[in-house]
């Protein structure tokens, strides 16, 4: 791609421009009850144009010959002088040149279609041998490669591949019916699959079903929780990362996705007890969300989002940056060729504390412990949360006792950080693909932490 | 344009036994806005072929969009299928001959697309009212679709606009009003003013919101958030959904899972709204699909092979791996909302709700977050504005406790929680409602 010439159509007529030249190669597997009912293979191509004028303008097509990226980018400098005009001063970054890859182990290319349908016809089997009644499984694998240019000289070529896997089962036991589901992502190659060790723990996860199916409700009333890595991590997620994106908090997602309780002259306000810290980090390498550099061509670095129970810092894009008169933290993200980067998260976790698990349990006389989460929902502005357990048992006087059926916790953003009173020394990721932006983005994000232990909330 | 028949001729001469070829161009145009301003324009330029293949009991799908060495994509693609094992879902394409509806976009609409000044017409609307920061979204599209099987072949032009606005109120108290319509005669002189006004007026009902209350009370929804559980709801009579038994609809063919008030429709054939479809992808012509009569399930949505299974025909719902609805209609009533609202003693009216979750996707436990205008009612008469609730409840349950639907029908759709469709308010008895503790 000529970047240069186009680059040089932009800078004459609009303060900011940048092209985005993306290729998605996508395989995806989808089986259903033993059957691969869906196999998609897909190659996908197409060029992005954003530019800043009076207005941020996007354009993107996935005609990529020299006449359509010229209309695309004429579209562009049109439109970003359309409407009223919005005072947006972009932070002040860097110049990068450089170009970055994920390596893989085992790389997708080398691996047949057999040894690919084979990992899942492995877990269908041994779904059966457990007497599962509904199976379901996907599997993608994405590779992503991306040429970045700005009018300010930035110029980053990147190559991504990474890999996801899906299950969701049910079970019935006495008529009582339980689902569970888990998903899998890593960047790199198949070697993921010899990491998750996937037959064991959808093993596990069936036959743990089928004792809930059959377990008592949960008691109702106020007591001591200890939740696992798995519940950990989408607290992280939902009541920490989402509430700590600027643009939510300045309003721009306002229409769709919501707010934040979360103000811009709340930095150093308390959300939590001291023991507990919130990180988004995108340069963790294997992650799911790595990356090296933003969709903005900002040098990609770990944040703490709460610092020892205080807000400490936002994910940031240039725009709301500027707009804060500090430099971005490169959060901007894009899902496809095709969307506008605005500000994500990538694998956001709690910060791990000095205690071993069996420490947290043996100080609770009576409370619960919740391994996973099923249903979960979260307000607008980040504030009221609720959790329901998937795996979960009663502790009594410092011991863990029998399995007990969906738990409840209904509860808010500082009550859940509030009232964690200490942390295990284990850190163990999640992945999921966050929904946010209109159209909708998806991106690929971990979530994490440790077992965090929580005094005297109301659970029902 | 690419010919789709040609694609299918060349599949079919490669070898393989069915073929379903689309292309689609698309051009979307979209102005998103924030505190009263626009803060960018958007316009989406995309063309798409999308194949699928059967060969000996095997399939795969593509989507191409760099349409240089087609040949060679296609004979890699059917060579990669001798090694995939048999697909036992696929029984075989539509094979009947289809007739399809006239269909003639709308030009006026066509022609619209003017976002820059739309934008700042809903801006307005809604500050007349009284709101403080405006929110929103204004989509322009248009689509050209063709498609070729085997045994038939059509194609469509849709044009359509969908726009939403939220409003908020100087305690930041937000309303919200969406919209989406293939039709102008449906528009007010195209001004989306209007819709700001609506937002605006529910976010200034009243003035400085209250905490909400748990317990069980009777709900009006408006068409909004009903939309958005119909939309949930919907998704799941995919037949594919309900062969794993993951499903709401699972087992329930025949039963009853709502009051009698209650009929829901799978309706592509509605002209007017943005949900219009004239075939599905296997090229059968859609069609209105009765789901739920007066609270019993009559059908669920199917294609060609999951209603060969089941022994019934085609609703015209492919996706060929998995049926998927189009638009969702409900059955109006014959009392207007202002009326059933009028009779409610200790109630709620809920505009709006997000982050629908299921703890039982078979049973149809779940719950849900109210948004965008909570108000509690007392004698009919609309005292206070909430916050901080949540609907935790069961699908049939609230189905089964519907006690009237109003006359009046809204075409609704937002963002990613609600489908095109066309909703009543629908007042239900008994929901329960929990909070933070």
């Amino acid at each position: 791609m000529d970047a240069e010439r186009y680059l040089k159509m932009m800078e004459k007529n609009v303060k900011y421009g940048e092209i985005r030249l993306m290729n998605l190669k996508v395989t995806s597997f989808v089986m259903k009850n033993g059957i691969l009912s869906g196999i998609e293979k897909t190659e996908e191509q197409g060029i992005a144009i954003r530019a800043l004028d009076k207005n941020f303008s996007f354009v993107s097509t996935s005609k990529i010959d020299d006449d359509s990226i010229k209309k695309a980018i004429e579209k562009a400098l049109k439109f970003a002088k359309s409407g009223e005009k919005k005072d947006i001063k972009l932070s002040e970054e860097e110049i990068i040149k450089d170009s970055w890859s994920v390596p893989q182990r085992k790389n997708i290319d080398d691996f047949s279609i057999e040894e690919k349908v084979s990992i899942l016809n492995n877990i269908e089997n041994t779904l059966v041998k457990e007497n599962v009644p509904m199976r379901f499984q996907s599997l993608r694998e994405k590779i992503e490669d991306i040429e970045y240019y700005n009018t300010e000289g930035t110029e980053i070529k990147g190559h991504k591949p990474n890999i996801f896997y899906f299950y969701m089962i049910g079970v019935i036991e006495d008529g009582n019916f339980e689902q569970g589901s888990q998903e899998f992502g890593k960047s790199g190659g198949y070697e993921a699959f010899d990491e998750w060790n996937l037959e064991r723990t959808i093993e596990e996860e069936s036959r743990k079903l089928k004792i809930i199916a059959k377990s008592k409700k949960s008691p109702e009333g106020k007591m001591d929780l200890i939740v696992g890595p798995e519940v950990s991590g989408i607290v992280a997620h939902e009541s920490s990362g989402h509430p700590s994106e600027s643009d939510r908090i300045i309003g721009r997602e306002a229409a769709q996705a919501g707010e934040s309780f979360i103000k811009t002259g709340m930095i150093g306000e308390r959300v939590g007890s001291d023991v507990v810290s919130v990180i988004d980090d995108p340069s963790i390498e294997g992650s799911f969300g790595y990356y090296k550099y933003d969709f903005e061509g900002v040098r990609a670095r770990k944040r703490y989002l709460y610092k020892n129970g205080k807000i400490n810092e936002f994910l940031l894009n240039r725009e709301f940056a500027g707009y804060l008169s500090i430099k971005s933290n490169a959060a901007a993200r894009s899902s496809w060729w095709d969307r506008e980067p605005i500000v994500r998260m990538s694998t956001t976790y709690i910060e791990p504390g000095n205690h071993s698990f069996d420490e947290l349990i043996e100080d609770v006389k009576f409370g619960i412990f919740m391994n996973s989460f099923t249903e979960w929902n979260i307000d607008d502005i980040r504030y009221n949360e609720k959790y329901i357990g998937r795996e979960a048992y009663l502790i009594e006087n410092g011991k863990i006792k029998e399995p007990v059926k969906r738990p409840v916790l209904e509860i808010t953003t500082p009550g859940f950080y509030g009232s964690v009173d200490a942390l295990s020394k284990d850190l163990k990721f999640f992945a999921g693909t966050c929904g946010k932006g209109d159209p909708m983005q998806g991106v690929d994000v971990w979530m994490g932490g440790p077992f965090a232990r929580l005094r005297n909330v109301y659970l029902r | 344009m690419i010919d789709t028949d040609g694609i299918v001729k060349k599949v079919l001469s490669m070898g393989a036994d069915e073929v379903s070829a689309i292309y689609t161009e698309s051009d979307v145009k979209q102005t998103r806005f924030s505190n009263n301003k626009m803060d960018i324009y958007l316009n989406y330029v995309d063309t798409s072929l999308s194949i699928f293949i059967a060969k000996n009991k095997k399939t795969i799908s593509t989507t191409i969009k760099n349409y240089n060495n087609i040949d060679e994509k296609l004979s890699t693609l059917l060579k990669l299928m001798n090694h995939l094992p048999d697909n036992n879902d696929f029984i075989g394409l539509n094979s009947k001959k289809q007739t399809y509806r006239d269909h003639v976009p709308d030009g006026m609409l066509e022609n619209l697309d003017d976002l820059s000044f739309m934008t700042k017409r809903a801006i307005e609307g809604a500050v007349e009212k009284g709101a403080k920061r405006v929110a929103g979204t204004i989509y322009h599209v248009t689509e050209d679709i063709s498609i070729s099987t085997n045994y038939n072949s059509a194609n469509d032009r849709n044009v359509g606009l969908f726009y939403s606005v939220r409003a908020f109120n100087e305690y930041g108290y937000p309303g919200q009003a969406a919209f989406h319509t293939s039709d102008h005669r449906l528009l007010n002189d195209f001004d989306p003013y209007y819709l700001g006004e609506e937002a605006g007026d529910f976010a200034s009902l009243v003035e400085k919101p209250k905490e909400g209350l748990e317990g069980k009370f009777d709900v009006i929804f408006h068409p909004l958030c009903f939309g958005s559980l119909v939309t949930y709801t919907i998704q799941m009579a995919s037949a594919y959904l309900v062969e794993t038994g993951m499903s709401v609809f699972a087992d329930r063919l025949g039963k009853k899972i709502g009051s009698d008030a209650f009929t829901l429709y799978d309706d592509p054939t509605l002209e007017s709204g943005v949900g219009f479809r004239q075939f599905d992808d296997e090229a059968t012509a859609t069609k209105k699909v009765t789901l739920i009569e007066k609270g019993i399930v009559k059908n669920i949505l199917h294609n060609n092979s999951t209603a060969k299974k089941a022994g019934v025909e085609t609703t015209g719902n492919a996706g060929i791996i998995s049926p998927q609805p189009w638009q969702p209609v409900v059955e109006n009533g014959r009392r207007s909302s202002d009326d059933i609202i009028s009779e409610i003693k200790r109630g709620l009216l809920i505009v709006n709700t997000w982050y629908t979750r299921f703890q039982d996707y078979r049973n149809g436990d779940f719950s849900t977050i109210p948004r965008d205008g909570i108000f509690y009612i007392e004698d009919g008469e609309i005292k206070e504005s909430w916050q901080g609730i949540r609907i935790s409840d069961n699908i049939p349950r609230i189905f089964s406790n519907i006690l009237d639907v109003s006359s009046e029908k809204m075409q609704v759709k937002w963002w990613d929680e609600v489908m095109p469709s066309l909703i009543p308010y629908v007042l239900v008895k008994d929901v329960n409602i929990t909070k933070s503790k």
